[in-house]
Parts: C-alpha cells; sequence; structure tokens
C-alpha cells in the first residue's frame, strides 16, 4: 500500500431498490485517494456522486466491496468512531445544529471528536475569521444567518475536527463566485499545505477544473478524466 | 454533551415550558398518589397494632347451633374446653402470652348485688328475693338469671383488655397474678364493695349449685378493687350477674371449682407477639394439635379491624392504581410530546451521528435535558405536593369516614360470635372500633421515603420516554435519517 493512500475503495457496490427493479450506482468501484490531494467528483445528477461520498463517509455500508482508511477496513475501525476521529463532512444543506449557533456548533463538533486545543474559543474565531465572518455573525443564531454564512460555519467545523480527511458535498453551491473563490482556495490550501485529502462533490466543472484530480462515475466505477 | 443538553433547554424554550408543566403535573399527582399509598399503609399497621394480637380459643357457636335439633338446649349440644386443649395452644410459635378464663355464676349470702333494676324486691315488704325464696312453689314470675354474680376467673389478669385499655382502673390493692393460683383471693367493683362495706382483706362467701344440684361455697378474700371509668361497660345488663359491677375476678382454679369441673374454662385467650401472625397461628393450631376445629374455634376478634382495613385498603388499592395510571399516562403523553418533537430533532440526531457522536450519548442527551426540566419541577412539586396530597386525602378521608360510620353502626357479624357471649362480643368490638383513633386521619405528610419514590417514578417516567421515541429514529443509519430530513 501507498503510505500516501488515505481512502482506498476496493471493489465497491452500491444499489437501491426501485420496487422489484435494482438501480445500481457503484459496481465493483476502485479507487486509492491520497493525502495532499484535493479530488472534485462530477457527473450527471443521479451518477452517485453523493452516494460515493456518503459511503466515503461511514454514513452508509456498500452492499458489496471495503473501504479502507490508512490501510484498515472503516467497519473494523467502527462507523461512529470513524466519522468522529478520522473525517469531516461538509453537507451541501449544511446540517447545523439549529439551536446553536456558529461558534457552538463548530465547538460542539470538536468535544464530540475529543479535540482538545489551548484557548478553544479563540482557535475557532480565528477559523471562522479566516472563512469571512464576523464575531457577531458567529455568535449569531444560526437561523439569522445567510446560506452562504451557514456553509462557512459548515466548512468552519470540518476545518476545526484536523482530520486526515475531509468531505464536501457541493460546498460552493449557495455561495457567490467570489465566495467560491476564496472556499475554493481553502480546500486547495488545506490539501496542498496541511497534507489533508480532500474529496469535493461538484457538477460545477470550473470548479472541478482547479482541484488536483478529477474523477467522474461512469457505468458505476470511479474513473479519472483526463 | 451536558453544553449541549443545557443550550437545547434553554434555546427550544417552547417546548421546555410545555415539559416543564407536564412535569410538574405529574410529579404532583405522584406524590398525591405516594403519600396516600404510605399514609394508609402506616394507618393499616397503626389500626392493626392498636387492635392487638389476641386470639380467642372457645366453642364453635355457629357449628354448634348448625348440630342443635329443634328443642335442644345449649347445653346438651356444648362441649368443654379443657385445660389440656388450651395448653396444647399456649406453647406454639408466636405465643407471648396467655390467659385462661372461666365464667361462673354464684350467689352470696354474705353480700348483696348492686341492683340492676327494682324487680328482685317484693312491692309489700321491700325484703330482697333471696335465690332460695326462688322455689318452684313461689307465684311470683321467674327471674331471667337466679345468680347475682359473675365470678371471672383468669390465669392472670394482666392482659384483661379492660384493665390494660383503661376501661377498668385499679383504684386500691392489686390485680391477680399467676401467684394467685389456689389462693381463693379476689378483685371486685368498688360499688359493690362500698354497698357491702368490704375493703381490701376482707372475706364474704359465694356460693355455686352445678348441674347435679350440689352446691359448692367458698370463701373469697378482697386483695383489689377497682373502679369502671367508661359508662359503655355500664349499659345493656339483663341481669345482676351481667352488670360488670358484680363481677368478682378471682384466680382459675377458684372458678373451676366453683364450677365442679376442675379440667374444664370457658376460653383461652393466646397473646401473640405481632398481628400479622394471626393467620400463621391459626394454622399451626389446626397442624400441630389435635382439637377439632369443627366443634372449637380460634377467634382473632378481628371483626372490627377487617371491617375498619377494608375502606383503608380501599384506599391504598385507589392510590396504587392512580399510582399506575399517573406513571402509564404520564410516561405515554410525554412519550408523545418528544415524538411530536422529535421531527425537528430528527435533523439534530443525523447531524450528530454525522459528527461521530454515539447513539448512547444522544440518548443520554435527551436524558439529560429531560433530567434538567423533570428536577425544576421536582423541586417546585415538592411544595404543591404537599397541598394536592391534603386535597385528594380529605376527600378520601370524608368518603372514609362515611364508610366506617356505616359499618360502625351495623352490629358486627354475629355469625363467628363465640361463647365470650353475644352482647360482651358485641361491646367489646364497638368500643374497641370507636377507641381506634389512628385510622380516622390519613397522615399525608412528605416523607424521605415519599420523595426518594417520587425521584425513581420521574426517573423511570422520563428513561421510558426518552428511549421509545429515541429507538424508533437511531434505529435508521445516518444517512436515512439526513434523507428523511431532506426528504
Amino acid at each position: 500500500m501507498n503510505g500516501k493512500n488515505v481512502l482506498t475503495f476496493e471493489d465497491i457496490c452500491y444499489y437501491y431498490k426501485d420496487g422489484s427493479r435494482q438501480v445500481n450506482i457503484l459496481k465493483n468501484a476502485s479507487y486509492q485517494f491520497e493525502r495532499g490531494k484535493i479530488y472534485a467528483i462530477v457527473g450527471a445528477s443521479g451518477s452517485g456522486k453523493t452516494t460515493t461520498l456518503i459511503l466515503a463517509g461511514g454514513l452508509d455500508v456498500p452492499k458489496a466491496g471495503k473501504i479502507f482508511y490508512k490501510g484498515e477496513n472503516i467497519t473494523e475501525i467502527g462507523l461512529t468512531k470513524y466519522r468522529r476521529n478520522h473525517v469531516s463532512i461538509v453537507f451541501q444543506a449544511y446540517n447545523l445544529i439549529a439551536y446553536m449557533n456558529g461558534l457552538q456548533n463548530v465547538m460542539s463538533a470538536m468535544d464530540i471528536s475529543h479535540i482538545k486545543v489551548p484557548h478553544k474559543k479563540e482557535y475557532v474565531y480565528s477559523i471562522l475569521k479566516d472563512l469571512g465572518l464576523s464575531e457577531e455573525e458567529c455568535k449569531r443564531d444560526i437561523r439569522h444567518l445567510s446560506g452562504g454564512q451557514q456553509q462557512r460555519i459548515a466548512i468552519a467545523r470540518a476545518i476545526a475536527k484536523d482530520v486526515d480527511l475531509i468531505l464536501c458535498d457541493e460546498p460552493t453551491g449557495n455561495l457567490d463566485h467570489e465566495t467560491s473563490e476564496g472556499i475554493i482556495q481553502t480546500f486547495i490550501d488545506l490539501a496542498h499545505q496541511k497534507d489533508k485529502c480532500v474529496i469535493v462533490v461538484t457538477h460545477s466543472k470550473e470548479f472541478a477544473k482547479k482541484l488536483d484530480v478529477q474523477l467522474e462515475i461512469c457505468q458505476g466505477k470511479l474513473r479519472e478524466v483526463i | 454533551m451536558i453544553r449541549s443538553a443545557f443550550l437545547s433547554v434553554k434555546k427550544n424554550i417552547g417546548k421546555t415550558i410545555l415539559l416543564f408543566l407536564l412535569m410538574c403535573l405529574i410529579a404532583n399527582l405522584v406524590i398525591a398518589g405516594l403519600s396516600i399509598k404510605s399514609a394508609t399503609t402506616k394507618s393499616m399497621e397503626q389500626m392493626r397494632k392498636s387492635l392487638g394480637s389476641e386470639v380467642t380459643f372457645s366453642y364453635n357457636m355457629l357449628n354448634m347451633m348448625g348440630n342443635r335439633e329443634k328443642g335442644q338446649a345449649l347445653n346438651e349440644v356444648m362441649s368443654s374446653i379443657t385445660v389440656d386443649m388450651a395448653d396444647q395452644l399456649k406453647n406454639l410459635e408466636y405465643v407471648e402470652n396467655y390467659n385462661y378464663n372461666m365464667n361462673v355464676s354464684v350467689t352470696s349470702d354474705d353480700i348483696s348485688p348492686v341492683e340492676v333494676t327494682q324487680s328482685h324486691t317484693t312491692q309489700e315488704t321491700g325484703d330482697k328475693i333471696t335465690r332460695s325464696d326462688m322455689n318452684s312453689d313461689s307465684r311470683e314470675p321467674r327471674l331471667m338469671d337466679e345468680n347475682d354474680f359473675t365470678v371471672v376467673g383468669n390465669t392472670t389478669m394482666a392482659y384483661l383488655d379492660n384493665f390494660t385499655e383503661g376501661q377498668y382502673v385499679l383504684t386500691s390493692g392489686r390485680l391477680l397474678t399467676e401467684d394467685d393460683a389456689h389462693t381463693q383471693n379476689c378483685v371486685i367493683e368498688e360499688n359493690l364493695a362500698s354497698d357491702n362495706d368490704l375493703d381490701i382483706g376482707d372475706t364474704f362467701t359465694v356460693t355455686s349449685i352445678h348441674s347435679d344440684n350440689e352446691e359448692t361455697k367458698i370463701t373469697l378474700t378482697v386483695v383489689g378493687i377497682f373502679t369502671i371509668e367508661s359508662s359503655a361497660e355500664m349499659g345493656g345488663m339483663m341481669s345482676n350477674r351481667q352488670n360488670p359491677i358484680n363481677s368478682i375476678y378471682t384466680d382459675l382454679q377458684t372458678a373451676q371449682t366453683l364450677n365442679g369441673n376442675e379440667t374444664e374454662i370457658t376460653s383461652a385467650t393466646y397473646y401473640l407477639d405481632d398481628p400479622e401472625n394471626i393467620e400463621a397461628f391459626k394454622e399451626l393450631a389446626q397442624s400441630k394439635t389435635d382439637i377439632d376445629f369443627d366443634t372449637y374455634t380460634l377467634d382473632a376478634n378481628d371483626q372490627v379491624y377487617q371491617n375498619s382495613i377494608t375502606s383503608l385498603e380501599n384506599t391504598e388499592k385507589f392510590a396504587t392504581i392512580f399510582l399506575w395510571v399517573v406513571v402509564v399516562a404520564g410516561s405515554i403523553i410525554l412519550c408523545l410530546i418528544l415524538v411530536l418533537t422529535m421531527r425537528s430533532r430528527f435533523y439534530e440526531f443525523g447531524v450528530l451521528l454525522s459528527l461521530g457522536q454515539a447513539k448512547l450519548k444522544i440518548m443520554m442527551q435527551q436524558l439529560l435535558e429531560i433530567g434538567i426540566i423533570a428536577i425544576l419541577a421536582l423541586i417546585l412539586s415538592l411544595g404543591t405536593g404537599k397541598m394536592v396530597s391534603n386535597v385528594v386525602s380529605s376527600m378520601l378521608e370524608s368518603t372514609q369516614t362515611n364508610q366506617n360510620q356505616i359499618t360502625m353502626e351495623i352490629p358486627t357479624d354475629m355469625t363467628e360470635m363465640t361463647g365470650k357471649g353475644a352482647d360482651n362480643m358485641q361491646r367489646g368490638l364497638l368500643d374497641r372500633a370507636f377507641a381506634s383513633p389512628e385510622n380516622t386521619e390519613l397522615d399525608v405528610s412528605l416523607t424521605f421515603n415519599t420523595i426518594i419514590q417520587l425521584f425513581e417514578m420521574t426517573t423511570a417516567i422520563c428513561i421510558v420516554s426518552v428511549i421509545l421515541p429515541s429507538i424508533y429514529v437511531l434505529r435508521l443509519s445516518p444517512r436515512e435519517i439526513l434523507v428523511k430530513k431532506e426528504g
């Protein structure tokens, strides 16, 4: 196994039943994701982009095949432990906890992952500030923030966990062009400077082109777009 | 988790208030139920203690009347109790003390009875009719009872209810004990003593006539004088000898001698270590002795207890059912509220799971949130619960008092009546009923135990209310939860 491998898909199959019909999403899909790179998974709606991300995030289990995190089967690590300690996910719908403000959402995720840093609050503020949020916005009720602001808090939550694998589902989908550019650069920096493995699902070819590797799902398999 | 729980309680203020009010209501009702339940249990215990733990061994009058043929005299059917029979019972487990009793009707040429009515005197001369005057040649109507006195022989007077319960009070001398056996000492009533100028150390002779017309005369020495304090004891006499003033207390052997048979007794009373053991003692008596319990009976004299205890048992049953209803209904309502609010939390559960939070911890957070609300509700309820308890108990007491009044106004069940005599039995039971004030008021004060029980029940309700809806959600994978939310 290559020492840079973070995540490995090995003959992954995933399908769902639509009445009596079996709809195959992934069919013997295999791929190795490395640290220090940022990947874009592109493809048409319903091609299996989000499913790939969900399986990589341990939110569901494949029907067949294995997923390895740094050489260890994630089911053997334990999916809950895997999600807690090894992966961060940024959802398209942000998935923030409604009764917490931005700061509390990020700190709560750190608590769950048992991440201890000195001056935790300041640390979180600095991440949020880097993403363009003011202190007042961090303390504001989530429901009173715009989609873009909520998205940045979701990204901050992923960054604050300080894990080697970051998964993003349409992270710039709700952001204006200028903000999107900033966010893209943040993810690229995470991969290149912090040696993380970042996998981004996007329908934006423009965004995908800026990333290290473009993958598409074709006939249930993951293929690099050259 | 703790921070999140506090945040959730604080931010979801509407739900918090709703749950708080519901928890207050449940806690108040649980306190009321627990208080009443513990109060009735306490009252039942006190009543049982106050009514004593006596069991009387005597003739089974019910069976005897059933075996009697038409026109047959009672004494032809009756079987005597022997000392041997009674001795078999006194050594059984649970018996702490015992007393054998022998009642004999006697006359006396030395002393006059305290008259019940003037019917004993002739109109012309005012002379008292003695028993010897009342021969078969007399044209006067035959008196119901020719004997003026009742000699009441006891093994010891130490346990006689009238003395232990204060209806009779010793004014001079002493009561008879086991050491007075065969001594022919006696204890008499104050009025009888003063009417006949008797004092401690004086003697008088009594005469009994046996069934074979043989007379027995015994000279008794007065060693104690008592006074009757309870007016209830004075009423209902049919003749002089039935008047407790004309009762002469002697040792058992003297009464047996007067009866003409030194192996028989009228009844035996056994004082058990605990009222709870009455039934066990009866069963032991049936199995360990050769006494024929068709002819004889062991009577716990607990008809009043049984009658009085019924209303308390009903109250206790009500409190138990009430508690169950509150707990079950409370849990269901809490569950429903949590299920309804779960829709918004559905999403939160998914997020927490996706962040790697364990399912158990998610449930713990829910429990903590309910727990925070429950603790606040409990603190408030400790104050208001007392008021609710008082209101409910007042309602129950008024119902109970009415029931008791009805029970006590009706003469007690005569079917279990034994050789003691109907009048004495009925009077004794009624006196006991009215002399047992412990059952008239329920003490619904909050005890430490009640608070602990309240805490346990509330905890149980909270656990059930959190676990059921949580399991419904957490059985799903994070993806299913998030997809459902998004859907």
